[in-house]
This record gives structure tokens, C-alpha cells and sequence, in this order.
């Protein structure tokens, strides 16, 4: 086992790298850079922004720039920002639990309304609970999430200018004000990026449940226990739950990883200080040590989520081994 | 319904008597059994008539804009903008008084248009890696796992967001972008399948006999997997005009003027106190394109899958 | 069948939801609006005690930004989040005073003198001024604070905006500065005296680039102290300082909420999280009916954001004068103004906005008024006739394709580019319009000369002078490669005018304004003006060109509303 993992790490972490020079190489050979904006700006003239230009480094011909980041990054140093000139690292970790946050929030809120929702219409396929809920979640996976995310904020705040009730915050992490730390403050500005960006994971999980769940049904042990005269409702819990949740737990990870990166959108939707709208500033500004370094971190929890995965999955089901 | 319910019941009935046979009726093949169970699913008919339907308009869509419509989805008309709705003007227009119906029916041509490159390009990957790695096994099973992992490693939407900020990202580009990564679901899916195909025994009673590689993999593993293609491409499809939409909000994705249902769906957002209209009908084309798609797909898969043949 | 129905009621149920999140806010309906809070039990806190004539105390300020900003470090900054942050915590040397629209001192007093053959200029800092710290504000922090910014190490982003005026600063004596200019007799000098003051005795061991201090300085003079900084989440500067220069302000403190995007930043306005919003015209009725909205509408004096179409004057065709005046008649700027900013904006008709106090009147230059008949006869005259099936052809028989380009995710420009793409096309002349993205356009811009046609803006400077490098040969900001020997003189006479008295400097930019606009490098199109709505809890002050915070320590609130 410990052999499988180390030869999974050792494989992906040079591959991390690759990938993260590969970015570098496509950043500093698109045209402008993280100084160019400065030049529509009146105060600041073409020699101030050459200036800075060469103290950077930016001026330098692309292979040579190229190679002396590859050289920092292998050493495991990742740069400093081009605008706020603090450590890339120190930048990505304020925000990294932000972000993580949010995707165990959206995970959990998946497994809870998913993992129900999927065994009832597993149990029973083809009445009108199970189509409504076919139907529903369609729906619910065909309007673009980030679209409806907006039209929820937009519906808070009329709703407020109309009655005075705020149902639920609709931007940032803390009320302002707001001394320390509150938690039923900081959930209930949690749930709704939560929610929205769970709805694809709990579609997702409703749908796999339903087919675990159908496939468990037709096994053996299951009519054993019918025709042993338990209740059904013994039979629901003892044997097909239990069952149809083993692979539950290997898809978690994958999902939680999937939920991570997708979570930039509804952190700019919703104010969210995360690693998501950190990304998408720095790109937005060519600030590529900033881009690269939240890149190859949700690389690597991409990876880990794999491996979490993978190694759940073997020691659930006895009949995996690993060589 | 009904009819599902009953057939459970008969069927756990009529195996502990070890009849099933004699009450099933005639023999059907794969196809037949899968069509006959996909005409009982309504939701994924309506699903597959509302689909093509909408591909009908989109293929047509110069015919339409000419005939039917008679605007051109470009033609600005600023004494008119912001209309509502009207006999005129089906769908109201826009922000410049350009015809929104007209417009609608163009960007689909376009939105569809990413779906289907996009399902085209990374099936033919995956189902080509699929195929290979499932069936020979090994060191390119090995070698596949190794890209997979390489390449999952790499998160979507971070990327793209980065890649879409230094190249300009026509739809052809966004497809196939989108694909680079899209094949990996598909690979995996039909790895999965050909392996246990490979365990059956006429498989295996095939390669006894002395059948080659090529005749086994496309007599019997390929239509098998040509059943799951059909459900990957119906998600794949929806999948990729959900994705651009999201770019489009970000503000990567294909550029306006030219119309896809995602930038104009995002451009609208601007507008919804002045004309709600314009956030509708996007949206509408949208939703009403991945439900279509999501049923149809839906009830192929039902339809298709051995576990629920009785 | 059962499904249908459940199929059905799902629609509805979403239609509804649709349109009613879309549906415009009663307000529009001519209710009248509550007098006081909105009726969910918000206890009101009776305003603080105060003296029976006297000003209300306290109080939090809540703007939004668009952006979080960089660093509080001004020397190595100059996105307008971190100027705008920067501003709570700094103390100015000088202002525009917002009814002479003159530099005034702040931290200065009154206003500088200078030497006989106009080459020294000196300003007085006020005395008694201390950090927050207790330390007292003196010439060596100025002249620290210059060292650093003239400093090869130090990244300073905004330095030749100060060395091009002036090459030295030194101290008289501690209350006393002595700049000396570069050219005697440079007017601008003194707009660009206010170099940021840093507090040599926290700085002065630390490197400007990168050191703790700049993201956490607690040591300030400004308006208000460093509270906290939450990234891309709040930036709060709290409480108020006693000894800031013009007073204590009556706040007790500001915040910016960073909210990236405009619908959620008109939601927040509206579930009255944020006390400011800047909405669209599109939105602007809407908001400014809103029972606790005041709205304020101005043109700005500075920084007057105003859009243009510029060429890329490689092109034979765009290098000929009369195409460009015969495309600047064939634009209609008023439609533009109506129909893209609904009507909340004013033509330009050359370099300056009108809000400038150097800027021309609006009957002393070539307007190019809106004529399509009349452009449509200057290109025939010059030799640009107009094929058979409507095509404009240039002078050797082909017909005219030209590319207009505006940067993507630019509303407004595009709007620009498609209703250009129609005027042009009714004179004849096809164009192809085009987004690109922000860096390849402004690579484009600056240094490949590659587009025909580009929408673009600037936003205005505070002194005229600062558009020179635009428009005289050679010069680093001009990206149309314009060349008027003529105009070259006049910026330099402008520059130095004798006594530098407003009035006589603007005899010469207004000659400036008149030949550039004869010559047509530009379609000058039309300047914004500012959408602000303020909750009306906030009491700001009276509007003129510089909006209504600009006394910040005389803002107040006028009654607390607590959630």
C-alpha cells in the first residue's frame, strides 16, 4: 500500500511542475504583462513603466526569464507577487481555507440532500416521487448554476426593498462590524455559495445513489432478506443502504476536488475571499507568480483528492489490492 | 409505472418458480429490447423531440432568419431597442433593437455547435484510449492511467480562465480546449465497459476459436460501447454549454458581437431591471436545451442498461 | 398524465420565479415613500448625545470597490483601490479646492511662493501637525519620503510625473520646503507638489518594497487609522483621528466592502449593506427612486472619464484629414449619448472635458455636428465616390474595409463600435467589428499601430498640462503618433506662462483644443457622467464638480440603522 502511494506521488509531482512551467511559459509569451495597464494611466510615463520593466526582470529575453523561474520554482520558491511584492505562498494560504471551506460545505450539503433524494428514487423507480425528481434536478443542472446563484441575490434584495426581511446574506464572509468570530454569522453567509455550488455535486450524487441503489436491489441478498420475511424497512437500511454507500465514499473526493475548482465562479458571484477569486485577479492583472502558485495548489489537492480516493476505495472493497 | 411495478413483481415471482423464460415472450436483441423500453419513457421522448427540434432551428438558421424572420441578427435598429415582445418582434429586442428571436436562433448555431465539436473531438479520443487500454491491457493501460492522472491533475476552470485571458478563444478553440480534458470521463467509462466485456465468455470463446484482435473489438466489444457513446455525448453536449455560459460570465469565451447563447445570457444580466425579457429567453434556450438533452440522455441510459432488463 | 402536469407545474413554477426576480421594484409606481425606516422592527439607536447645534459624531461609512487594492504603500502604487484606501490613512500636501478648483495646501499652507527667476518654489507646512503616533509631521519626512521615491531600488511606479517637474526637494528649516523645478517658471509645478509623505522615523530602516508596514501601517495621518484588512473581502480604517489636519472627522470611521460585480453591488445597496452605489444608466431610475436613496448626478472636474474612437493613421486612408473629419460628421454623438448612456453624458469635442477649468467653449470649436448628407459630400469632393451597389471606394477603386475594434468585456465600448460599424455604413464605408482582449489591444495600441479604428477612453488629469505627452511629437502617451509643430510650441508656452495664472494659461490650451480638434486624430465622443446613490442615512455635502465626499471629515451620519 505505502508502495502504491509513494509511486503515485512520485509520479505527479514532476508532472505538477511541468504543468506549472508549462503555464509560465504561456503567460510571459502572450503579449503585454503585469506593467503594460500602467501605461493608460496619465501619471505614469513609458520610461517609469521600462524602469520597473527592467527592475523585474521583464525585460529580459523569454527563454532567460523562463529558465530563471523554473530554476526558483524547482528550488520550491515560488516568487513574490509583481504588485504587492509578498510571497506568493503567503498570499495563496490567507485565503486557502476559504476555499476549502466552501468545498466541504458544498460536499456535505451534496451528501445530505443527494444521498437521500437518490436512494428514495432508487427505491422507487418509476413512481411519480422518482420522476419529479428526475425532473426537478434536470432542471436544476440546466439553468447555468452562476446565472442562478444571481438571480437568488437579485431576489434577496428586492425582496428586502419590498418587505425589510433580509432573508440571507448575499456577499462576503463575516457581517461588517462585527467583532471576532461568530459562527452562526460566518454560516449563514456560508450557505448560500454552498448551496449553489453543491447543486451540481448533490445532481451528481442523487444520480449515482439511484443506480447504486437499483443495482443493490437486484442482488441476492437482498430477495434473501425479503423472502426471510424482514421489514422493508430492515431491508432498506441493513442491506441496501450499506451497500449502495460503498462507492459513495470513493466518488467524495473526486467530487470534492471537482467542487474546489469550480468554486471561482461563485466566489466572485458571492464576495468570497478565497483562492478561486485570488487566481482570477492575478490572471486578470498578469500577475503569474500569483496564477501559477493557486494553479499548482489546486493541482495538488486535485491529486491528494485522487489518492484519497483511490486508497478509500481499496479498503472498502476487500477485493481490491494494490501491488 | 404500473407497468415497472408489475414487471418487478412477476419477474421475483417467476424466478424463485424458475419460469422466467416461459413468461417472457419472445426473444428481442439488445436494440430492440432498448428501443421498446426507450418508447415507454415519455419524459425522455418529449426530451429527444424538443432536442432535435432545437437542432432543426439552429442547422436552418439562415433559411429562418431569411423567411421567417426576415432580420438579420446583426442589423441595428436604435429607434427600436428594448422592446418587449410583440408581433413585431417575437422575442423583443435587444439593447441595439437587433431582432432577440433571430439572435436566439444564431447563437444556438454556435452554442450547439461547441457541444457537438466538443462531444466529437473527446469522444474520439476517449473512446479510442478506451478501447486500446481496456482491451491490450498492460503497459498502454499503464501509460494511459499515468496521462489520465497527469491531466486530472489540472483543474477545469482555473485553467481555462487563464488560457482564455492571453488567446483569444473562438468557439472552434473553446471546443477543443474543452476536449483536451473532456476525453478523460469518456476514456475512463469505456475502459471500464470493455473490461468486463472482455470477461464474458463469448469474448472469450472468440479469441479460443482464433478470431483477431480487430474482429473481436469491433463485433462485440464496439456496439456495447456504442451504447454508452450515445449517453456521453448527450451530457458532453450539455455539459460544454454550460461551461461557456460560465466562461462567458467570467468573461472569457467567444466575444460579442458575435452571439452564443452564454455571452448573451451573461450580457443580459445588465439589463434586468430595463428588460427582463432579455434574460429570459437565453436562459430559456439554455435550460431548455440541457433538460431536453439531460432527459433524452437519461432515458437512453435507462433505457440501455442490462441491470434493468427483465 | 400525471408526469405532464408535474412537467407543466415545474415551468410555471420556474417562469415565475424568473420574472419575478426580473419584475421592476414598486417603486416605480408613484407610492409615497416612508419617512422613516422600513417597518421591520430595526431599532433605531437615538442619535448620540450632541450639543444643540452641533454636528452628529459617529457613525461607519460603507463604500464598495470594484477591486481590492494592492498595498497602502503609496510610493510603489497607483490602481485607483489602493489610491482610494491610501486616501483614508494619508494626509495630502495639497488639495483642489472644490469651488476655485486652484491647488490649495493641506498639510501646505495656503499656497507656495516662488523665486524671482521662477526656478525655486516654496511651500510652508502648517505647524502643530503630529502622526498618530504623537510625532510631529516635519520637512524631513517630506524630504525622506522624496528620497525614497527618486530611490533606483525602491519599485516606485509613479516617479517621472514628479522628477519631469521638479529635480530636487530639500528643507529650508522643519517647516519649511524648497522644490527646485526643472524648467523656471513651470506652472504644473505646483499640481504635482504633493508628493505621498511617508513617516521617516517607521520607515526609514525598511525596505519600501516589501515590508509589513505597507499592508499594516499604524503610524498615519490621515483621515482615519488602519483597522483591519481582510483581503478581497473589507479594508476598514477606524477610528478617526483626533489630529487629522482639517479637523476630527465627524465619522467614526470608513470601510470598502470589495464586491466584484455590479448587480450584486446594486443588491447590496438595496438590502442597505453598503451606504454608496454607482449604478449603469440603465439602473439609475430604478435606484434613485428607492425609498432611502439620494441621488447625485455630476459631471466630475477631474478625472472626467471621456470615450473617443482613435485611428491607426498608418493607413493611408485614415492618414487623410478629410476622411476623419467626414467620419467624426458621420457619427451621431447625441443617439450614442441617448441611447448608450441614456442621455447621462455630454459630448466632447476635443482634448479637454468641459468640466476642466482650461477646457474651450463649446462654440469656439469645430463641432462636426451630426450630418450624414454633408459627410457623405466630403468624401465625393475628395475623390471617394461611392460605387454602384452603395460601397465607398477609395481613391485607387476598392472598396473601403476597415476594422473597429474595442477591448472585450467592454459594454460600453461595444456599444460604441456596433452603432459606429451603422453610421458608417450609411456613408458607405464597410467595417468589420472585433473584440480583443485588453493586452493584445493595448499592444496594438501603443505599439503596432495595427488598427484602423479603436474605442478607447482617458480619464482627464487634474491639469491640462498632463495631456502633453498625448498629443506632442514623439512624446510616450502619444499612441496616435500625432505631429502638429504648431501645437508642440503652444504646450510648451502653456507651460510656462508668466505669473501662471489659470486664466491666461487657458488662452493657450484653448488654442491647443481648437487645432487638435481641426485636425481630427480622434472622433471625440462624449464624457460620462458620475451615477452615484447615497443612502440617505449619510449626510453628505452640498454637490460640486469634486461629487460630495470631498470634505470627508465634514461627512456624517445622520441616523444609525442597526441589523
Amino acid at each position: 500500500m505505502t508502495r502504491y502511494l509513494v509511486r503515485r506521488l512520485l509520479q505527479t509531482i514532476p508532472v505538477l511542475f511541468v504543468i506549472s512551467i508549462m503555464q509560465f511559459g504561456l503567460f510571459i509569451s502572450a503579449p503585454g504583462g503585469p506593467l503594460k495597464a500602467y501605461l493608460m494611466d496619465p501619471n505614469i510615463s513609458k520610461e517609469d513603466v521600462a524602469r520597473l520593466e527592467h527592475q523585474y526582470g521583464l525585460d529580459q529575453p523569454v527563454p532567460i526569464q523562463y529558465l530563471n523561474w523554473m530554476g526558483n520554482i524547482l528550488r520550491g520558491d515560488f516568487g513574490r507577487s509583481y504588485f504587492t511584492h509578498r510571497p506568493v505562498m503567503e498570499s495563496i494560504f490567507e485565503r486557502l481555507p476559504a476555499t476549502v471551506e466552501l468545498g466541504l460545505a458544498a460536499t456535505l450539503i451534496s451528501y445530505l440532500i443527494g444521498i437521500p433524494l437518490g436512494v428514495y428514487a432508487g427505491l422507487h423507480r418509476g413512481g411519480t416521487i422518482d420522476h419529479l425528481i428526475r425532473f426537478f434536478t434536470s432542471i436544476l443542472n440546466a439553468v447555468p448554476h452562476w446565472w442562478l446563484g444571481l438571480i437568488i441575490i437579485i431576489l434577496i434584495a428586492n425582496f428586502k426593498v419590498r418587505t425589510g426581511i433580509q432573508i440571507l446574506p448575499i456577499a462576503g464572509i463575516k457581517t461588517l462590524g462585527k467583532e471576532g468570530f461568530d459562527l452562526i454569522d460566518y454560516l449563514r453567509h456560508l450557505i448560500l455559495p454552498a448551496l449553489m455550488l453543491g447543486t451540481g455535486g448533490w445532481v451528481t450524487f442523487g444520480r449515482y445513489m439511484r443506480s447504486e441503489t437499483l443495482e443493490v436491489l437486484g442482488q441476492d441478498y437482498v430477495r434473501t432478506a425479503r423472502a426471510k420475511g424482514l421489514a422493508e424497512r430492515v431491508v432498506t437500511f441493513r442491506h441496501v443502504l450499506r451497500n449502495a454507500l460503498i462507492p459513495v465514499v470513493t466518488i467524495s473526493a473526486g467530487i470534492f476536488v471537482g467542487l474546489v475548482s469550480g468554486a471561482v465562479i461563485y466566489e466572485n458571484i458571492f464576495s468570497w475571499p478565497g483562492m478561486g477569486r485570488l487566481l482570477f485577479d492575478a490572471t486578470l492583472k498578469k500577475d503569474y507568480p500569483i496564477a501559477i502558485g493557486v494553479l499548482f495548489i489546486f493541482s495538488i489537492l486535485a491529486v491528494l483528492g485522487r489518492l484519497v480516493s483511490d486508497i478509500t476505495y481499496g479498503w472498502v472493497d476487500p477485493r481490491i489490492r494494490y501491488d | 409505472m404500473a407497468t415497472a411495478t408489475a414487471a418487478r413483481t412477476r419477474s421475483s415471482a417467476s424466478q424463485t418458480l424458475g419460469q422466467e423464460f416461459a413468461l417472457r415472450g419472445p426473444a428481442r436483441s439488445f436494440w430492440q429490447d432498448s428501443w421498446a423500453r426507450f418508447r415507454r419513457d415519455r419524459l425522455a421522448i418529449m426530451g429527444g423531440v424538443i432536442f432535435l427540434f432545437l437542432c432543426l432551428l439552429a442547422i436552418f438558421a439562415p433559411l429562418l432568419s431569411a423567411y421567417f424572420t426576415h432580420y438579420d441578427p446583426n442589423q441595428i435598429n436604435l429607434k427600436e431597442n428594448y422592446a418587449l415582445p410583440s408581433a413585431k418582434h417575437w422575442f423583443g429586442t435587444d439593447e441595439y433593437g437587433r431582432d432577440s428571436l433571430t439572435r436566439i436562433i444564431y447563437a444556438g448555431r454556435i452554442s450547439l455547435s461547441i457541444g457537438f465539436l466538443y462531444a466529437l473531438v473527446s469522444l474520439t479520443i476517449g473512446v479510442v484510449l478506451g478501447l486500446a487500454a481496456g482491451y491490450y491491457g498492460r503497459w498502454f493501460d499503464d501509460l494511459l492511467q499515468a496521462i489520465v492522472n497527469i491531466f486530472a491533475a489540472i483543474p477545469l476552470l482555473p485553467l481555462l480562465i487563464i488560457v482564455g485571458s492571453l488567446v483569444k478563444l473562438g468557439w472552434v478553440q473553446l471546443a477543443l480546449l474543452l476536449s483536451a480534458f473532456g476525453w478523460i470521463g469518456a476514456s475512463r467509462q469505456v475502459r471500464g465497459l470493455v473490461l468486463s466485456i472482455k470477461q464474458r465468455d463469448y469474448v472469450w470463446a472468440a479469441r479460443t476459436v482464433g478470431a483477431a484482435d480487430g474482429r473481436i473489438m469491433f463485433q462485440h466489444i464496439l456496439p456495447n460501447v456504442f451504447s454508452i457513446i450515445l449517453v456521453i455525448v448527450g451530457f458532453d453536449v450539455a455539459g460544454a454549454i454550460l461551461t461557456e455560459s460560465g466562461l462567458s460570465f467570467l468573461g472569457f469565451g467567444v466575444q460579442p458581437p458575435t452571439a452564443t447563447w452564454g455571452n448573451m445570457l451573461s450580457n443580459s444580466l445588465s439589463y434586468t431591471t430595463k428588460d427582463p425579457w432579455l434574460v429570459f429567453f437565453p436562459g430559456l434556450a439554455i435550460s431548455l436545451t440541457v433538460l431536453s438533452v439531460f432527459l433524452l440522455a437519461d432515458g437512453l441510459r435507462d433505457a440501455m442498461d442490462p441491470r434493468l432488463r427483465q | 398524465m400525471r408526469k405532464t402536469l408535474t412537467m407543466a407545474l415545474g415551468l410555471v413554477v420556474i417562469l415565475s420565479l424568473v420574472l419575478a426576480a426580473c419584475g421592476p421594484a414598486p417603486t416605480s409606481t408613484p407610492v409615497p415613500p416612508p419617512t422613516t425606516v422600513p417597518a421591520t422592527a430595526v431599532p433605531t439607536k437615538p442619535p448620540a448625545p450632541t450639543p444643540t447645534t452641533g454636528p452628529v459624531r459617529g457613525g461607519m461609512y460603507i463604500d464598495a470597490s470594484f477591486a481590492d487594492a494592492v498595498s497602502l504603500q503609496p510610493l510603489i502604487t497607483n490602481d485607483s483601490a489602493s489610491s482610494n484606501y491610501q486616501g483614508l490613512v494619508w494626509a495630502p500636501l495639497t488639495r483642489i479646492d472644490p469651488k476655485t478648483l486652484d491647488i490649495v495646501g493641506v498639510m501646505y499652507e495656503g499656497s507656495p511662493t516662488f523665486s524671482a527667476d521662477g526656478s525655486k518654489m516654496t511651500w510652508k507646512l502648517r505647524q502643530g501637525l503630529k502622526w498618530s503616533d504623537g510625532k510631529p509631521i516635519t520637512s524631513a519626512d517630506i524630504v525622506f519620503s522624496w528620497q525614497k521615491l527618486i530611490d533606483e531600488k525602491v519599485k516606485v511606479l509613479v516617479r517621472s510625473f514628479y522628477t519631469n517637474a521638479y529635480s530636487d526637494i530639500k528643507a529650508i528649516d522643519d517647516y519649511t520646503v524648497e522644490y527646485t523645478l526643472k524648467t523656471a517658471g513651470y506652472c504644473p509645478a505646483v499640481n504635482n507638489s504633493a508628493i505621498p509623505v511617508l513617516p521617516k522615523h517607521i520607515f526609514e530602516n525598511l525596505d519600501i518594497n516589501q515590508n509589513d508596514v505597507n499592508m499594516k501601517p499604524t503610524v498615519t495621518s490621515g483621515y482615519f487609522q488602519f483597522k483591519e484588512w481582510t483581503k478581497d473581502d473589507h479594508f476598514t480604517a477606524s477610528p478617526a483621528y483626533a489630529g487629522f489636519v482639517r479637523g476630527q472627522p465627524l465619522l467614526d470611521g470608513y470601510t470598502y466592502r470589495i464586491v466584484k460585480d455590479n448587480t450584486v453591488q446594486t443588491a447590496l445597496f438595496k438590502t442597505q449593506e453598503v451606504d454608496v452605489a454607482y449604478p449603469d444608466p440603465v439602473d439609475w431610475d430604478e435606484m434613485s427612486k428607492l425609498p432611502f436613496a439620494n441621488p447625485v448626478a455630476y459631471y466630475s472636474a477631474v478625472g472626467a472619464p471621456w470615450t473617443y474612437i482613435g485611428y491607426g493613421m498608418r493607413n493611408p486612408l485614415l492618414a487623410d484629414k478629410v476622411v476623419r473629419q467626414a467620419i467624426s460628421t458621420a457619427i451621431n454623438k447625441q443617439e450614442m449619448i441617448d441611447k448608450i448612456r441614456l442621455g447621462h453624458a455630454k459630448p466632447i469635442y476635443s482634448i479637454l472635458p468641459s468640466s476642466s477649468w482650461a477646457a474651450a467653449d463649446v462654440k469656439d470649436l469645430p463641432q462636426f455636428s451630426f450630418d450624414p448628407a454633408k459627410a457623405k459630400k466630403m468624401l465625393d469632393d475628395a475623390g471617394y465616390k461611392l460605387s454602384a451597389d452603395g460601397k465607398r471606394l477609395d481613391k485607387s477603386g476598392k472598396p473601403i474595409k476597415l476594422g473597429l475594434y474595442f477591448n472585450a468585456g467592454n459594454k460600453q465600448r461595444e456599444q460604441i463600435a456596433v452603432i459606429a460599424q451603422q453610421y458608417l455604413k450609411d456613408i458607405g464605408i464597410e467595417t468589420t467589428v472585433e473584440a480583443v482582449e485588453w493586452n493584445a489591444y493595448l499592444d496594438r495600441v501603443m505599439n503596432k499601430h495595427d488598427m484602423d479604428m479603436y474605442v478607447l477612453g482617458w480619464t482627464g488629469g487634474g491639469d491640462p498640462s498632463s495631456t502633453k505627452p498625448l498629443w506632442t511629437t514623439g512624446q510616450s502617451q502619444n499612441y496616435s503618433e500625432y505631429s502638429n509643430a504648431e501645437v508642440d510650441k503652444l504646450y510648451v508656452q502653456a507651460e510656462t506662462v508668466p505669473g501662471c495664472k489659470q486664466a491666461d494659461r487657458k488662452a493657450v490650451y484653448v488654442k491647443i483644443q481648437q487645432l487638435i480638434a481641426e485636425d481630427a486624430p480622434y472622433v471625440f465622443l462624449y464624457t460620462n457622467e458620475n451615477l452615484n446613490v447615497y443612502n440617505k442615512r449619510v449626510g453628505v455635502l452640498p454637490a460640486t464638480g469634486l461629487g460630495v465626499m470631498y470634505d470627508l471629515e465634514k461627512v456624517s451620519i445622520t441616523a444609525q440603522v442597526t441589523k
